[in-house]
């Protein structure tokens, strides 16, 4: 913050109310005729607005020094932190690594690519995805079919059933009928017949 | 020649012999019973079968008949129906119990009719009625009889027709028989 009139302390002060309010009616006159001072006013009250926002926090209970005691290395970090320490656990690795170079079996994958070239490698990884697939497809396609054979089944079995009831109850209905049709010729054939019998 | 001979016999034989029980009176007891089921207007029997008679020598005149209690159309299972509900087929079940308690009264008041239009079955000779009852496959049938057969004497028969019977004297004249 800075102004070339040479006011930026006097500005400051008017700006958080500072200022001797004899000095205030020179400063407002002069931040009318400034305006590098007009626009640092504005930028301060702009602060200061936006740290009114902020809300209050209390300052913490406890403050750490480095120089505390809490902050004092151990023994081990002291150790640890040593050139000795750097020096045996660089050697500890690398008497790890030669071990496990030493002792682990090559994995088979690399066999293979080791021992063909670019494009075999591309064919037997695309036959290998590609068998593998067609067998889960097959897979699928096999349990579909058992699930639509099953469900079949059931609705054949279920329509048989529902087609013999039908059935029996058809030939039940048509045996009602026709027990009412012999029933009313019986009696009209018997309501006739003493008729007949009178006009002969 | 011979086979001649003996049909000739047995025909000579047969025809010596007049039925006790005549045709004509069986046949006014039939009439009387299909007028009786079909005359009750208000909840009518539906009869299936028309009532037959015959004569068993020995034993007595047999009437049967069947009958379907409660009127049911058989357009209640087609195709075009919506189907019997459950709480039909309850209403419909407690009807047919009711029904076969007034068709059993029924039944007993038309055999006491009978005895009397049965002048040559002997008095010691039995009335049988039995009324065979007409269920669809569909209907709950827990409880319903399939066969009522009410049996009595004649004589009994006779000697009760012309006089008010009490429910309990009615009941010890029939033997009644449900299957």
């Amino acid at each position: 913050m800075s102004t070339t009139c040479g006011k930026a302390e006097a500005l400051r002060d008017y700006a958080f109310d500072e200022l001797p309010a004899i000095d205030r009616p020179e400063m407002e006159r002069h931040i009318g005729a400034c305006p590098e001072c007009a626009a640092e006013l504005d930028q301060l009250r702009l602060t200061t607005a936006a740290l009114r926002i902020l809300p209050d926090r209390e300052i913490p209970q406890r403050i750490a020094f480095v120089s505390d005691k809490v902050f004092e290395p151990s023994p081990i970090a002291r150790f640890l932190h040593s050139a000795w320490a750097g020096l045996a656990s660089a050697g500890l690795m690398a008497a790890a690594l030669i071990f496990t170079v030493l002792h682990q079996p090559a994995p088979q994958v690399r066999t293979i690519i080791q021992s063909a070239s670019g494009t075999d490698v591309t064919q037997q990884v695309t036959k290998q995805i590609d068998e593998a697939v067609s067998r889960a497809v097959q897979q699928a396609h096999a349990q579909d079919a058992e699930l639509t054979k099953a469900s079949l089944a059931e609705a054949e079995t279920r329509h048989q059933r529902e087609h013999r009831v039908l059935m029996v109850e058809m030939e039940q209905s048509l045996e009602y009928i026709q027990k009412r049709l012999g029933t009313m010729t019986s009696l009209t054939s018997s309501m006739e017949a003493p008729q007949n019998r009178g006009g002969q | 020649m011979k086979s001649i001979l003996l049909i000739g016999l047995a025909t000579l034989c047969f025809a010596g012999s007049e039925p006790i029980v005549s045709l004509n009176s069986l046949r006014t007891v039939e009439a009387s019973i299909n007028d009786k089921l079909q005359s009750n207007i208000n909840d009518p029997y539906e009869l299936l079968g028309s009532a037959r008679g015959t004569y068993l020598e020995n034993y007595g005149a047999v009437f049967t008949f069947e009958v379907n209690l409660v009127v049911t159309s058989p357009l209640a299972i087609s195709p075009f129906s919506q189907g019997v509900t459950e709480k039909e087929v309850a209403a419909l079940h407690d009807r047919k119990i009711k029904k076969t308690e007034v068709l059993r009264d029924s039944m007993r008041g038309m055999m006491l009719n009978a005895s009397k239009s049965l002048p040559g079955l002997p008095a010691n000779e039995r009335i049988v009625m039995e009324a065979f009852f007409f269920n669809w496959r569909w209907e709950n049938t827990r409880g319903l009889s399939h066969r009522l057969v009410l049996t009595a004497e004649k004589q009994k028969l006779m000697d009760s027709a012309n006089r008010h019977l009490s429910e309990k004297e009615m009941a010890a004249l029939f033997t009644q028989e449900e299957l």
